[in-house]
């Protein structure tokens, strides 16, 4: 699996431009379609989606309940996956843990394309000292260990899902803002942008109506990487014991799992396999979106 | 030169604990810093070989009056000694002190201290030694200060005579003389100087069995044979090494390839004692011979638990013999009463939890309809989240009470934010915490009742307050009588096991694992003691 190299995912302007809505989505699905990996992720991700949503309903029983034994093996009767050191149903935690890892994962990809294309948009269009200090400003936080910072805040202001998701956006945002700053400073200067500021349409209409949907491509790209990091940043936090004791979690199964390796290998295997699972399904929906998106970038091969 | 030597002999140990002994005599001829400056080696022990301890950390200090933390108790208690030890039955025998009497009135404690005994500098220990010890010795070790707090004099009227004054009578002083509580220090190394500075405070010298040798910060401590020792013929070791393990699963794997010989309770993976258990090298010791309970404290200014109905459902539903199974491992007894049943001369069976509370959702979801709580009422727990045995509790704690209709958040904090939280701003609905008894209940077990107006932390914090337990709880204090005592403590409990203003949820077993090849462990009530006994075997 490649990287997208986000900095070379120069918004192609022209053929959104020209082309007809319908045949972008056509043209797009086309390309997508080719990359057979990005298909079954995208696959993988509605499968997903779907269990988080309907976990009540799919998941035998109570994810936080002790049902049972405590530590029966996967295939125990009752138990697919077995259950954990406190009788509780493996199976039904890892569906429940689902929707923490989903909702975090979009939550903060979400506030994190907000963000940054705000600053982003800002920076490339206006230029000179705006782009400077918004600049400065995402670098410093572009530079701040990600795990670290979020580590010493939720030891500070203690655990809690909204808290991390918030302190996992706060930390995502830059990377958006630096692609899009990178689109904006290209298109500020086309052609049909001065058009549109020379016949009086008002700077912010420039930025949200003409620059903007020509710049969209790689933050969609951006934004499922964010997806990804953000889950494996909940991930680890919990596996820190840093999240929330209240939901069931990936990381959190992860952590309690530690000390029972050796005699219930199953509480850390299958939320192992969820997590690994999910953020490298994000990670080749990326990849695919960005072929799909920027074909100029396959045309150079 | 010779550092460098021993340097390489505490990797070599780490790796391979069989090929230690052998080493160890080499290195006791070639390189050994006291080898040479001791005449009386034929008479001292120390030809048993090596033994490897595990510990999980540096000892902040090797200066028992600095600190009460383990891991510089475990390896001070190997350095220095007390006036006592404690036998296994609980009782003490003579150490420093040869022999001790006691007034009439219980006041005047009497100690005659043994005669030959040296630092191990060579300084004479005298009683000296004892009474600057309680004087001045011990400024932030808070186990001493909670004795010498007792102690209204101290004197010597000859050089192996100590005259100690309580300021009124204390059943568990002579508990209190041990080791761990009130080690004895050398005036003449620490007097005028500053304690925490004193390199002796990381080179320490006692009169023990064992004598520093070296600490390799992060890596190892070692601690050689006491040649010059008074008892003769001991110790039966000639070296223990203290191996620094920070992570808790290598600990026991160690232990299982027969790296390390001893993990210590303190230090020992709970999630492991199973496996170990079944081990052929490996025995595991259960005990509860210094017992320490684990309690659910309930917050008396919530609406709903200030209730004594209240707190009797839920006593009704929280699954005790769950938590102890699930939770510890097995390694606990599910809880039977208020003092639970470490000190099995205080348990009061007529008014056990067993019979006042067996698990009975129904009564209790009724019960509490009756006081009026509504369903859905949301309840705070928190626990110190450097306490991990308490998630897995505070978890079947969750899920026993939505069995009735209360719903729990659970709010684990960090140690100092804690303990502000629940005893200084008594922030908390439900709070979990466990007390050692520290020997007796009197030290340990008081303070979980005892009225606290004054927000003290470590002290009750329930906001509980019945006078007539306080009075039981400081009748039992002053008699040292056990039978007199334990009635006292049977009547307290016939008020606090109706009352529950916390609920005792198990006492905890302590599992010391050791290797087959020490011998003679054990011989005092704590297992970390009397290391002159032990020796060791192929």
């Amino acid at each position: 699996m490649s990287t997208p190299t986000l900095h070379d995912a120069t918004p192609n302007a022209e053929a959104a431009g020209l082309a007809t809505q319908e045949n972008a989505l056509g043209e797009f699905w086309y390309r997508f379609s080719r990359n057979r990996a990005a298909v079954v992720c995208l696959f993988v991700v509605i499968v997903v989606i779907a269990a988080a949503l309907l976990a009540p309903l799919i998941s035998p029983y109570d994810p936080m309940s002790g049902v049972g034994a405590a530590q029966q093996p996967p295939g125990s009767p009752g138990h697919l996956l077995g259950t954990d050191h406190l009788g509780r149903d493996m199976f039904s935690q890892v569906i429940h843990g689902a929707r923490v890892s989903l909702m975090v994962g979009f939550v903060v990809a979400a506030f994190a394309t907000v963000l940054g294309v705000l600053i982003g948009a800002l920076a490339g269009y206006y230029g000179g000292w705006v782009d400077n200090v918004l600049m400065r400003v995402t670098e410093f936080f572009q530079t701040l260990p990600r795990l670290v910072l979020a580590l010493i805040i939720v030891a500070l202001f203690g655990s809690g899902l909204t808290k991390l998701i918030l302190v996992v956006a706060i930390l995502s945002w830059p990377q958006t803002a630096r692609v899009v700053r990178t689109g904006f400073r290209t298109l500020r200067s086309a052609a049909f942008v001065d058009a549109a500021r020379v016949s009086g349409v008002p700077s912010w209409r420039i930025i949200a109506t003409e620059i903007l949907p020509n710049v969209l491509a790689p933050v969609v790209v951006v934004a499922s990487l964010d997806v990804a990091s953000a889950i494996l940043t909940e991930a680890s936090l919990s596996f820190f014991g840093l999240g929330d004791p209240n939901v069931v979690s990936w990381g959190g199964m992860l952590q309690q799992a530690q000390q029972y390796l050796r005699s219930a290998w199953w509480m850390a295997v299958f939320p192992g396999i969820a997590i690994a699972v999910l953020v490298l399904t994000f990670n080749v929906l990326g990849d695919g979106l960005n072929d799909a998106l920027n074909p100029r970038l396959k045309d150079k091969d | 030169m010779a550092t460098t030597n021993r340097r390489g002999f505490l990797t070599l140990a780490g790796v391979s604990a069989l090929a230690v002994p052998l080493l160890a005599a080499c290195n006791r001829d070639t390189n050994d810093p006291f080898a040479d400056d001791t005449g009386g080696g034929e008479s001292g022990g120390g030809e048993g070989g090596v033994a490897v301890i595990v510990t999980d950390a540096d000892p902040e200090s090797l200066n028992p009056g600095q600190t009460t933390s383990n891991q510089t108790l475990d390896v001070c208690a190997k350095i220095f000694e007390a006036l006592v030890w404690i036998d296994p039955d609980g009782q003490p025998a003579p150490l420093l002190a040869t022999e001790w009497t006691i007034s009439e009135d219980e006041l005047v404690y009497t100690f005659t201290l043994r005669e030959g005994v040296t630092w191990h500098d060579g300084e004479p220990f005298t009683s000296a030694d004892v009474v600057w010890t309680i004087e001045e010795g011990m400024p932030n070790n808070s186990r001493a200060q909670g004795v010498i707090a007792q102690i209204a004099s101290v004197e010597a009227p000859g050089d192996y005579e100590v005259v100690i004054t309580l300021i009124e009578p204390y059943a568990p002083l002579l508990q209190q003389l041990k080791v761990f509580d009130l080690p004895i220090i050398p005036k003449h190394v620490f007097e005028g100087t500053d304690l925490a500075t004193n390199a002796a405070s990381r080179a320490p010298i006692g009169t023990g069995p064992f004598r520093f040798s070296e600490w390799d910060p992060g890596r190892s401590l070692l601690l050689v044979a006491n040649e010059e020792y008074w008892d003769e013929g001991k110790p039966g070791l000639s070296e223990i090494i203290y191996q620094i393990v920070p992570d808790a699963a290598n600990r026991s794997a160690g232990l299982e390839t027969g790296e390390y010989d001893f993990v210590g309770a303190f230090y020992l993976p709970r999630a492991d004692v199973a496996r170990l258990k079944s081990l052929d090298n490996v025995v595991v010791r259960e005990q509860t011979t210094i017992p320490s309970l684990h309690f659910i404290q309930f917050n008396h200014q919530n609406e709903h638990l200030g209730k004594r109905e209240v707190r009797q459902a839920i006593a009704k539903v929280v699954d005790r013999p769950r938590i102890v199974e699930q939770a510890m491992a097995g390694l606990g007894l599910p809880g039977v009463g208020s003092f639970g049943e470490g000190f099995p001369w205080l348990v009061n069976e007529e008014v056990s939890y067993d019979i006042l509370y067996p698990l009975d959702p129904d009564a209790a979801r009724s019960e509490l309809e009756s006081a009026g709580v509504p369903e859905g009422t949301t309840l705070r727990l928190t626990y110190d989240a450097a306490k991990p045995q308490f998630q897995a509790a505070s978890q079947i704690v969750r899920d026993n009470l939505s069995a009735i209709g209360i719903e729990v958040t659970i709010e684990p904090l960090e140690t100092s934010v804690y303990r502000d939280a629940v005893y200084a701003q008594r922030d908390f609905d439900l709070a979990l915490q466990s007390f050692t008894s520290s020997g007796d209940p009197a030290i340990g077990y008081h303070r979980i009742y005892r009225t606290n107006e004054t927000n003290d932390p470590n002290v009750n914090a329930t906001g509980y307050s019945n006078a007539e337990v306080d009075a039981l709880l400081e009748q039992a204090e002053t008699v040292s009588d056990l039978e007199k005592r334990g009635e006292f403590y049977k009547q307290a409990q016939v008020i606090l096991n109706e009352d529950v203003p916390t609920l005792v949820m198990y006492d905890e077993l302590q599992a010391d694992a050791v290797s087959t090849r020490l011998e003679g462990l054990f011989a005092g009530i704590n297992p970390v003691d009397r290391w002159g006994e032990v020796t060791a075997t192929e």
